[in-house]
Formats: C-alpha cells, structure tokens, sequence
C-alpha cells in the first residue's frame, strides 16, 4: 500500500538535498541552504528571515474502491523574502513580473529536485497532475507558490482491495 | 494670512502634538500611528504580518509608495497600501514582523 507519509518524508529529503536548488538558494539570497518541513506547526513557522522556507503537506487523500485506484495530492509551499526588484531586460513593470520569475525559478527547481531523487519514477505511483498556483494570501517582503502535485495508484484486479 | 493658512497651521501643529517621530525612507518626519491586529489572525490561526496604520504629512510624503521603509523606534514596517488621504496627509497601512502562513 502505498504510504503517504514515506512519501512525503521522501519528498522533503529529495528537497532539502538537492544541490541546484541549495546553490540557488545561497547565490540568489545569501541563504546556507534551503529549509524544508514537513506539515510543520502553523503557531511555529519561522521567520520570513529564514527563507528561501519550503512546506510539504499532504493535500489529498482518495480511495476509489469502484476504480480500484488511490490518488494522493501534495501542496509543496515555497516562501521567498524579497527578491521581487530584480530588473528584467527590456521590462518597465519590474515588480510583479520579478517576482514571478523568482518564484518560477524555485517552482523548476523543487519540480525538478523531486524527479532527480526519482521519489516518483520507481513504479510506485504515476504522476497524475503538476501545477503551479500563486499563493496571495502574504505581505511583501514575502512571495510564494504553491506546486500541487496528484499522484495515482492503480490496484490491478486481484492485488487486494485498495481500501483495505 | 488666510483662513486656509491659519486652518492648515493649526491642523499641523495639532499634528505635532500628536504624532511621533519616525523615519520615513531615511528621513525624520512626524507620523501618528494606530496599532493594528494581526494580518489574518483570529483564534486559532496565526497571522501572517503585523499591521498599524500612519498618517503622515503630505508635505513630508508627497507621494508615498508600496515597499517605502517607516523606522518606528528600532522596528522597520513596510507600506502596504496607502488607505486614504486628504488635503494635508495620507493614511497608510504598514506591516511588520512579516512571517510566512499556509493559509
């Protein structure tokens, strides 16, 4: 059976130890690295100085027994401080279009941390859905995105109920 | 002399008597602030920011903009917004303390 939280704990290792993604974290904002929790107390998340800040969450949980699948959905929130007066080439509007561009560039390389350390591609589970959904409800100097990620298991006939 | 000169003397000198300094983008001027609630917080449910609200002298700020840096004692607050304003000044809404939240 597929178990959520092994994959969510493997999902915040993949994260916290990708490479590209600490590197950007230190040359973009002086950060030693990024920080990444899982399902952290919301009356204890840090300071919008400890960012670039990484929150994993269990989103979903479906069973279909009919179907014989189980889908799962993660909400990995990413907070950044600042970073939004980047001047972009040839662009006048420089605030909201930076900060999309930051958060884009976080938002590749979570995406691409979790397909390195291959927590989705050993036969497990399929990727159902990736997207990407700007999160509003901060205050500058804060920015963050949400990256959903759905993922499907299907029971094949005779491997047991899903639900079980 | 006019009415509008004695109005707008009296207005900032009551002003002065009310306000406190602060530094606004580096520059001492006078604000009067107003100690808000927490950015989404109710019980239960942490916020996200601390807000308060300033109003300012338009002489001081003629124009005050989203980001600009207001030093109340050793704490920075950031303008959020400006909420209103008038002949002599502008009321904005400034945060503090601002923290991350997943909801």
């Amino acid at each position: 059976m597929m178990d959520l939280w092994t994959l969510q704990d493997e999902i915040v290792t993949a994260i916290a130890a990708d490479a590209a993604l600490n590197t950007w974290c230190a040359t973009t904002y002086g950060a030693d690295g990024v920080t990444v929790e899982a399902m952290p107390d919301d009356f204890d998340l840090p300071p919008a100085a400890s960012c670039p800040y990484v929150v994993v969450d269990i989103e979903d949980d479906e069973r279909d027994r009919e179907l014989r699948e189980i889908r799962a959905g993660y909400a990995i929130l990413c907070f950044l401080a600042g970073g939004d007066d980047r001047v972009l080439p040839g662009q006048a509007n420089v605030t909201q279009r930076a900060e999309h561009y930051r958060l884009g560039e976080i938002s590749q390389l979570v995406f691409s941390a979790v397909d390195a350390a291959g927590v989705f591609s050993d036969g497990r589970v399929t990727v159902v859905r990736r997207q990407r959904s700007f999160h509003t409800d901060v205050l500058y100097p804060l920015m963050a995105v949400e990256l959903l990620i759905t993922l499907q298991r299907t029971m094949t006939i005779g491997d047991g109920d899903p639900l079980a | 002399m006019s009415i509008i000169t004695d109005h707008t003397a009296a207005f900032e000198a009551a002003f002065a008597d009310l306000a406190e300094t602060v530094t606004y983008n580096g520059d001492s001027v006078l604000g009067s602030i107003s100690y808000g609630s927490e950015a989404g917080g109710v019980p239960g449910v942490r916020g996200n920011a601390t807000l308060a609200e300033i109003d300012i002298l338009k002489s001081d700020v003629p124009d005050p903009a989203y980001k600009d840096t207001v030093v109340i004692g050793t704490t920075t607050w950031i303008v959020q917004t400006v909420l209103s304003g008038d002949e002599w000044g502008w009321r904005l809404l400034i945060s503090s303390n601002e923290r991350p939240t997943r909801r």
